[in-house]
C-alpha cells in the first residue's frame, strides 16, 4: 500500500517529515546520477526508470486537487537495433512494448506521473521509452500490422501466469490502459524506426478552471480505433487514416480524439517514426518528456 | 601512561554519550525540535487536506455484454459457415446485431494482404479502445454492396434478377467498422470517401465470388442501407424482391441450410 492515498487522520507526521527528508536526500543523489544514468545499459536503464517513477508517485504530495511531484524521473530513451526471424521480432517489440509499461506503473498511477504540478488539470504528455531500429527480417519482407497483434493477442506475458500481453496492458498489470499502432499498411518493415511511447493520463482543469471561467468541453470523438494507418501521397494534418484508402472527411476529428482528447487512462503508442509527417504530428500533440541525458 | 589512556578514553566516551543525550533531548524531548516540526507538518496536514501518494487507479477486465456477446459470436459463427460451405454468389444470415449502444462495443474487421485474412476485432471497455475478444478468418476479405455501380448491378443480378451478370458487384475493403452512434453504423471508405452509413440489415451477409484472380481471398460482404448502400426496404424489408421475403418465399440462394439460415 505504499502507493495508496493516505488518509489524512491516519498519515503519521513522521512518516511526512522522513519523506521530505528522503525527498531532499534524493534529488541531491539525482543530480549526482544524472550522468551516470545517462550512460548505463539497457537493464540497468530499465530499472533506474522504473524505481524513479516509482519513488515519485509514492513521493508526490496532494492538496484538494492539486497533485505535486518533486522527484524527478530517471528514465532514457533506450535505443535499440532489432534484427532477426519474425517470431523473434515480435518478441523484441512485445517484450518491450510490456516494459515500457510496467516502468510506468503499468496504468496504475492516478495522475499523470509525467506532470510535476496538475493544479490547471494535467496535458498530454509522452515519454520515449524506446527507439527500436528494425535492421532485417530474416524470413520475411515485413511483418504485418495485423500479424503483430495476432502476436500480442495471443502470446503469453512471461511474468504474470495466464497474461498474454495485451492482457497485461489492459488490465493485468494491475492498472488500466491500453495499446494504440500507428503503423502503415505494411506494418513493421526492415530500415525503420519504431518508438514505443508511454503516453501518461491527462485530465480537465477542475474546479479552478471553473473559476477562472477558463477551460472548455473535451471534444467528443469516435475513440475506435486500435490502429491508425496513413493515407500514402494525401498529405496534411488531416488525411491520417484508418483503412487502406485515403479518407478526407471526419478523420482529422478522430485524430485529434486521439491526440488532442483529455484521455484519463494511460496507454503505449507503437509508432513509425520514419513516417515524417506522423512524426511531425506525434510530436505536436503529445510532447516528449524529455530523458535524464537531456534529448 | 596506560591508565591515563583508559580514563581519557572513558572520558571520551561519556562526554560523547552525555552530548547525544543532549541532542537528542533537543531533538526528542517535551518542545523539542522533533516535536515542534511534528506539530506544525501536523497544522499544515490538517488545514491544506494534505496527503501523500498519487493513490492507484485498478483495472478489471474488460467483458462483453451477454446479449451482445451471443450477437458477435453469432456474426463469427454465420462467417465460418458460408466459409465451410464453399458456396458463392450465396447469402447467410447472422440473425442481426442488437444496438450496440449501451455497450458501446466496436467491431473492426482489418483484412491483412500480406497473409489474407481477416481479424475481427472487439473493441470496448476503457474509452472504447480496448480489446474484449478477437477473431481470425483466413482466405476471407471483408467487402460492402455499396456505392452506386456496385449496387446497381447487384440489384439487377440478385434482387430484380433479370439474368443480367455484371461486376462488379461487391466492393472490396481493407477495413471496415461497425459501431453505435444512436443506432448501429458502419464505416468504411469508397476511393478518396469515408462513408459512414446506417446498418439496417436485418443480418443478412453475402459472399459473392472473388474475381480479381482464382488465388484471391473469400469474400463476405454487409450490406450498408444508407449513403452509398441499398435501401434497408430491400434487404430487410416487406419488398417482394427484398433478401428477407426472397428467403421466406425459399428462392434465396443460402450458402448453408444448416445454421442460421433464415432469419
Amino acid at each position: 500500500m505504499i502507493f495508496g492515498k493516505m488518509n489524512k487522520k491516519a498519515m503519521s507526521t513522521d512518516f511526512l517529515i522522513a519523506i521530505a527528508a528522503v525527498i531532499i536526500g534524493f534529488l541531491v543523489i539525482v543530480w549526482t546520477l544524472k550522468p551516470v544514468i545517462a550512460n548505463a545499459d539497457e537493464r540497468e536503464a530499465e530499472s533506474w526508470c522504473q524505481n524513479s517513477v516509482a519513488l515519485r508517485a509514492a513521493s508526490s504530495i496532494n492538496v484538494k486537487e492539486t497533485n505535486t511531484k518533486s522527484i524527478p524521473t530517471l528514465c532514457k530513451t533506450i535505443d535499440k537495433k532489432v534484427s532477426g526471424n519474425k517470431e523473434e521480432v515480435k518478441k523484441v517489440f512485445a517484450a518491450k512494448i510490456a516494459k515500457c509499461w510496467e516502468m510506468f506503473g503499468a496504468g496504475r498511477y492516478k495522475t499523470n506521473i509525467l506532470q510535476s504540478l496538475d493544479i490547471f488539470g494535467s496535458d498530454n504528455l509522452c515519454f520515449m521509452c524506446y527507439s527500436l531500429m528494425l535492421d532485417e527480417i530474416k524470413d520475411a519482407p515485413s511483418i504485418s500490422d495485423q500479424e503483430f497483434h495476432k502476436y500480442i493477442s495471443t502470446q503469453p506475458y512471461p511474468k504474470l501466469k495466464d497474461t498474454t500481453y495485451l492482457d497485461y496492458l489492459q488490465y493485468k498489470g494491475g492498472g488500466k490502459g491500453y495499446l494504440i499502432k500507428v503503423l502503415d499498411e505494411k506494418g513493421l518493415v526492415p530500415g525503420r524506426a519504431y518508438s514505443i511511447i508511454y503516453k501518461a493520463r491527462a485530465k480537465d482543469c477542475g474546479s479552478i478552471c471553473s473559476i477562472l471561467t477558463v477551460g472548455g468541453g473535451t471534444a467528443a470523438g469516435l475513440g475506435t480505433v486500435t490502429t491508425l494507418v496513413f493515407g500514402i501521397g494525401t498529405g496534411g494534418v488531416g488525411l491520417i487514416i484508418v483503412g487502406g484508402a485515403a479518407l478526407l472527411t471526419g478523420v482529422t476529428v478522430m485524430v485529434d480524439d486521439l491526440f488532442s482528447s483529455q484521455s484519463n487512462v494511460d496507454s503505449i503508442w507503437l509508432v513509425d517514426m520514419s513516417n515524417e509527417e506522423f512524426n511531425k504530428e506525434f510530436s505536436a500533440r503529445c510532447p516528449l518528456v524529455a530523458d535524464v541525458a537531456g534529448s | 601512561m596506560r591508565k591515563d589512556a583508559d580514563v581519557k578514553t572513558i572520558g571520551g566516551i561519556v562526554l560523547a554519550v552525555v552530548v547525544l543525550v543532549l541532542v537528542l533531548f533537543w531533538f526528542y524531548g517535551p518542545g523539542g525540535s522533533f516535536n515542534r516540526a511534528t506539530n506544525t507538518a501536523s497544522t499544515i496536514v490538517n488545514a491544506t487536506n494534505l496527503s501523500i501518494g498519487g493513490g492507484e487507479d485498478l483495472g478489471s477486465k474488460p467483458t462483453i455484454p451477454a446479449e451482445q456477446e451471443k450477437a458477435i459470436l453469432s456474426l463469427k459463427e454465420t462467417i465460418d459457415t458460408i466459409i465451410s460451405s464453399k458456396k458463392t454468389d450465396c447469402f447467410q444470415n447472422y440473425l442481426s446485431l442488437p444496438s450496440l449502444e449501451k455497450s458501446g462495443i466496436v467491431l473492426s474487421f482489418e483484412y491483412d494482404s500480406q497473409n489474407k485474412e481477416t481479424l475481427l476485432l472487439v473493441q470496448g471497455g476503457i474509452e472504447n479502445k480496448q480489446q474484449l475478444a478477437f477473431y481470425e478468418f483466413k482466405n476471407i476479405q471483408p467487402c460492402v454492396i455499396a456505392g452506386e455501380e456496385v449496387t446497381t448491378n447487384f440489384n439487377r443480378q440478385f434482387l430484380l434478377k433479370d439474368g443480367s451478370i455484371l461486376q462488379p458487384f461487391a466492393q472490396p475493403l481493407s477495413f471496415l467498422q461497425i459501431y453505435t452512434h444512436g443506432d448501429n453504423k458502419i464505416t468504411f471508405s469508397l476511393g478518396s470517401e469515408k462513408v459512414e452509413a446506417d446498418l439496417h440489415d436485418g443480418g443478412w451477409l453475402f459472399a459473392p465470388q472473388n474475381y480479381a484472380s482464382s488465388t484471391a481471398p473469400q469474400l463476405i460482404c454487409f450490406f450498408p442501407t444508407s449513403d452509398g448502400g441499398l435501401d434497408e426496404e430491400v434487404v430487410s424489408g416487406s419488398e417482394a424482391s427484398s433478401l428477407s421475403q426472397q428467403s421466406s418465399a425459399g428462392v434465396l440462394p443460402l450458402c448453408s441450410t444448416n445454421a442460421g439460415a433464415t432469419e
